[in-house]
């Protein structure tokens, strides 16, 4: 009896005893809460599930020698050891199985509004090999886009002119995407959702890009897990940084901006040379800022900021043996910002009205000796459009896209002819010196339909006008695509459509060029198709094919023949006698697998021009061949291995037969042999990058090192003459080139 | 921009010095400079063309002369007289006797002279802003040596109008110092620094006009480059009345002499020469 008794007092003891634990579960490094995630507590096999915020609270936990137990698909087993002999508060940190890991994300193609599109995540370019995580660097991997020179700041698609290529911020154009000598893109890309890439056959909101366009697409602050977090990173080029946090329920901001060093490294390399002595080292600095407003369910407003700065002086002392004029100081400051507001309104499920203005500041300042060019360009740009589903297989988008630049250009600087890239000397062109206050205006307004014709087969019929004030010309340019679903897994494509651009300001200024200078034009045909062999899985692969030919017209040419403006006889200086086409396939393969992700992409092409007098001639950027593979391997313990190899058909070159001396100005005049007739040697080139992450609780670093050029090849990337062109060598492309840097996020 | 661009990548990477030929190195068949008597004219002027030659290997050369209304090089036309209807021939593999073997074909070749057409040829279809400040006539030079080598040299009259009175002039040197000093005998194997007597009242204060004929002041800018034939000059040009270092060869070259030729220049075609010979 005494037994029974004292057993009950102990069991009544010990259940008076009982304590609650409360658990808060976060993602290990991100600290992300994790949500309806079951967290067991043994040996007591006690359960509770986290809320949205990732609470969970186990009650009446009796044992005071316990076990958290959490197991999560795509996690670690978590498991530690408690004293629970008191009412218990704590955050646990669940760790992924990887953190390490490289997706091929595709966008769906039935989600993407044009299917000329191609779309890199910020995942995708951040940690792409040979890329250095800068988004436009990871665009010039992709089918259809032409490998530019390693030091080149442009993005050249399917054999078309690099200024044939439009690049815009939120939908708005910005003057340049690239800082000095293409080492980075203007904007910070963790601050960027994606970046797209729509060639030919692209649709009517789009114009004014016989090329195409690259697009980089803000990404909204993600404040939706925490409220607020940030990351740095520094590497040998630049260091940089982004912060992002709530402001209120329905108010947060995003705000990054870096900084380059370059030109440190650029000083200790240079600080032997007599010749070149550099003044200002180049630096870059941009700035990005986002801010989200979601005004109700419906309606949204983002408004976001760019800038960009980049500035390089330095002395030449002696001049170059090519050309005496370039001599003394040189200095260049090219600086532009954008502030974007952005509103979205959804009336309801049918109809959705989008409204954004671009307004900024152009400008650009060369000086070269006693010569200038200093440009100031006041920007204003509105795009709009109204979405309405006007039936159950009818979407119809009806837009407007305005453009006005209020410029002032003072310049003095010499004119010089450039035919096959093999430019006159500068000392023998014509100095033109004018001041020039220009207002141009761009309007255009567009209609784009998606007629779904059965389940399987639409039609997106589109119709563009663009009016542009520079030529004082309107066209009314129809775009036409299609698309054919012929299973689950086939896609087949088609897009076409007539493209104009207009002319470059100096082409149609009255002291530079010629006024009467007109729009160059295209025709663009695509065709092609998608496999989509994932079936709704992360894993698997896509093929894509497309065929593209584009024919150009009126495109703009030296010319060095007279005619007569306003009853005077005058040089024409271009003219629009310029025709030309460019066709190929490209082919791309994404595979996404445990062991093994990446991409290979082949392109076959040929670019040609001509015009009166100079017959059907390659391209400047004619590549024949471009093939590109990417391949990652995650590795153990938050390793992971990644690598590209490319191979392109050199480059075209345009021979120099002879030369003969300018004795006024003692220097040589190229004789020019058949335009672009010969090639550089084939490009080769093999990139590594080793990403090493630590995951501590509260924060994620990440260590990377990213080898360009690994095999050090020298690629031949242009040609340096004698001074009497009797003699050449060839100039190498850049040679091995790490980047090691480090990336803290918390 | 481009060009720019790899002006600076060509400092970067340029570790291995490449074997390209200087300029101001005097060694094969070349045209260093065609001196107009004077570089501005009066449309219908005789003009007294020198060459300034070099090529210390050479045994003879022969020279070709042909002028033409300048067929727009400014614009990009090719620097030729050939099917241009004014073209003019003054002479066809003529063969060159100054300045001869003895001074190892360097320095002031055969002059010629060059009629320049009068106005109603040269202004035809021109601006006023083109006749005030000139309309060029090309005359182009042709030199061939024993060995078959041929170099074309061109140089453009600039023809004014005859109301300007104001006409370019041919800056003025007639000595090369040394440190300061005359340079009258060599100092094998030492470093000194070069200059001429050039003095910057050579560089004349001018006027252009452009297409609306405002007018814009503007003044010459002055240049002396320094051709050699052995030794080494720090940069091969140097500007205004600016020195320019020079490392001299150790020891007389065998067989010939050394030889170094300023040649001064204004930017507007202007042309003067002194010649030292060691």
């Amino acid at each position: 009896m005494k037994f029974y008794l004292a057993t009950l007092i102990l069991l009544c003891g010990f259940s008076s005893f009982a304590f609650d634990v409360k658990l808060k579960v976060m993602e290990k490094g991100t600290r992300i809460p994790l949500r309806e995630v079951s967290v067991f507590v043994l040996p007591e096999k006690l359960k509770a599930e986290t809320d949205a915020n990732g609470l969970a609270t186990i009650a009446n936990v009796t044992n005071v020698s316990s076990q958290i137990v959490i197991s999560l698909s795509g996690y670690k087993r978590f498991e530690q050891e408690v004293t629970v002999d008191k009412n218990l508060e704590m955050t646990v940190f669940v760790e992924k199985e990887s953190y390490a890991s490289f997706e091929t994300v595709v966008t769906d193609a039935k989600s993407k509004r044009d299917q000329s599109q191609k779309t890199l995540s910020r995942k995708e370019f951040l940690e792409m090999p040979g890329a250095n995580g800068d988004p436009l660097k990871a665009v010039q991997n992709l089918p259809g886009v032409n490998r530019t020179q390693g030091f080149s700041s442009q993005v050249v698609i399917q054999g078309s002119a690099p200024k044939d290529t439009v690049y815009d911020f939120e939908g708005h154009r910005i003057p340049i995407v690239f800082h000095f000598g293409g080492l980075s893109s203007v904007v910070m890309p963790e601050a960027l959702e994606q970046v797209d890439y729509f060639s030919a056959g692209y649709q009517s909101d789009y114009s004014k890009a016989l090329g195409g366009i690259v697009s980089l697409k803000a990404r909204k602050p993600d404040v939706k897990e925490r409220k607020s977090k940030g990351l740095f990173y520094v590497d040998n080029l630049s260091a940089g940084g982004l912060f992002e946090a709530e402001i209120d329920e329905k108010s947060s901001f995003l705000v990054s901006g870096r900084y380059s060093y370059i030109g440190f490294f650029l000083e200790q390399a240079l600080k032997d040379n007599d010749a070149l002595n550099l003044t200002v080292a180049p630096e870059f600095q941009d700035l990005t800022a986002i801010y989200n407003r979601e005004i109700s369910d419906s309606e949204n407003l983002k408004v976001s900021l760019l800038s960009s700065r980049d500035r390089l002086a330095f002395v030449l002392e002696e001049p170059l043996r090519e050309d005496p004029s370039f001599r003394g100081a040189f200095s260049n400051t090219t600086q532009f910002f954008r502030v974007i507001p952005a509103w979205t309104k959804k009336v309801d499920s049918e109809t959705t009205y989008r409204l954004s203005t671009g307004v900024g500041q152009d400008e650009v300042s060369f000086d070269v000796g006693n010569q200038y060019f200093k440009l100031r360009s006041q920007e204003i740009s509105v795009r709009g459009e109204y979405e309405k589903k006007l039936t159950e297989s009818w979407l119809s988008q009806l837009g407007v896209d305005y453009l006005r630049s209020d410029a002032k250009v003072e310049l003095k600087v010499p004119q010089v002819r450039g035919d096959g890239g093999v430019q006159d000397p500068v000392s023998g062109g014509r100095e033109v010196q004018a001041q020039i206050k220009d207002v141009s205006q761009d309007i255009g307004i567009y209609s784009r339909n998606d007629y779904a014709i059965d389940s399987k087969f639409s039609v997106q019929p589109g119709l563009r006008f663009d009016y542009f004030s520079a030529t004082k010309e309107s066209f009314a340019l129809p775009r036409f695509a299609a698309k054919y679903k012929e299973t689950d897994t086939w896609l087949w494509k088609f897009g076409s459509g007539i493209y104009v651009q207009p002319p470059e300001p100096q082409e149609v200024s009255e002291d530079y060029g010629n006024p009467d200078i007109k729009s160059p034009q295209a025709i663009h045909l695509t065709l092609g198709f998608e496999n989509d062999q994932r079936q709704g899985q992360k894993e698997g692969s896509i093929y894509s094919l497309n065929l593209f030919h584009r024919d150009y017209d009126k495109l703009v040419a030296d010319s060095s023949a007279q005619t007569l403006r306003n009853g005077q006889a005058v040089y024409e200086i271009f003219n629009n006698s310029g025709k030309g086409r460019s066709y190929g396939v490209e082919a791309q393969w994404k595979f996404n697998t445990v062991e093994y992700q990446g991409f290979l992409s082949y392109t076959w092409s040929k670019s040609t021009r001509w015009r009166p007098g100079v017959p059907e001639h390659n391209f400047e950027y004619d590549q024949t061949h471009n093939f590109n593979i990417v391949v990652a391997k995650p590795l153990l313990n938050e390793w992971k291995m990644s690598g590209r190899f490319r191979y392109v058909t050199g480059n075209p070159y345009t021979p120099v037969v002879g030369a003969s001396y300018d004795a006024d100005n003692e220097v040589y005049f190229p004789q020019r042999g058949p335009i672009y007739s010969e090639r550089l040697k084939d490009f080769y080139q093999l990139d590594l990058r080793v990403d090493k992450k630590l995951i501590k609780d509260e924060s994620v670093w990440t260590f990377y090192l990213d080898i360009q050029n690994v095999l050090n090849t020298k690629n031949p990337e242009s040609l340096q003459y004698s001074y009497d062109y009797s003699q050449k060598n060839q100039i190498s492309g850049l040679p091995v080139l790490p980047a090691l840097g480090v990336k803290g996020e918390f | 921009m481009k060009k720019l661009t790899w002006v600076l990548v060509l400092f970067l990477f340029s570790c291995e010095k490449d074997n390209l030929p200087e300029f101001n190195r005097l060694e094969g068949l070349r045209v260093l400079t065609l001196q107009a008597n004077s570089p501005e004219v009066n449309p219908g002027t005789a003009v007294t063309i020198t060459p300034i030659i070099s090529d210390i290997h050479a045994t003879s050369l022969n020279y070709s002369v042909t002028a033409c209304l300048d067929p727009g090089l400014t614009y990009g036309a090719q620097p030729t007289c050939e099917g241009n209807p004014s073209k003019v021939v003054l002479a066809t593999n003529t063969a060159l006797t100054l300045p001869g073997v003895g001074e190892s074909w360097t320095g002031a070749a055969d002059a010629f002279v060059v009629n320049v057409p009068n106005d109603a040829v040269m202004f035809a279809g021109r601006t006023a802003a083109e006749t005030f400040n000139g309309v060029n006539y090309l005359v182009i030079y042709t030199l061939t040596n024993d060995a078959g080598k041929s170099v074309t040299a061109f140089k453009r009259i600039v023809v004014s109008e005859t109301a300007k009175t104001a006409k370019n002039a041919n800056p003025v040197t007639t000595q090369v110092f040394a440190d300061g000093s005359p340079l009258t005998t060599m100092n094998w194997g030492s470093k000194f620094y070069l200059s001429t007597d050039l003095s910057m009242a050579s560089a004349e204060n001018y006027v252009v006009k452009n297409a609306k004929m405002e007018s814009f002041a503007k003044t010459e800018n002055l240049t002396t480059t320094w051709f050699i034939t052995d030794g080494e000059a720090k940069y091969f040009r140097s500007a205004g009345t600016d020195s320019n270092e020079f490392n001299a060869p150790g020891q007389p070259p065998v067989g010939r002499s050394f030889y170094l030729l300023a040649i001064s220049r204004d930017d507007r075609g202007g042309v003067s020469l002194v010649k030292k010979k060691f």
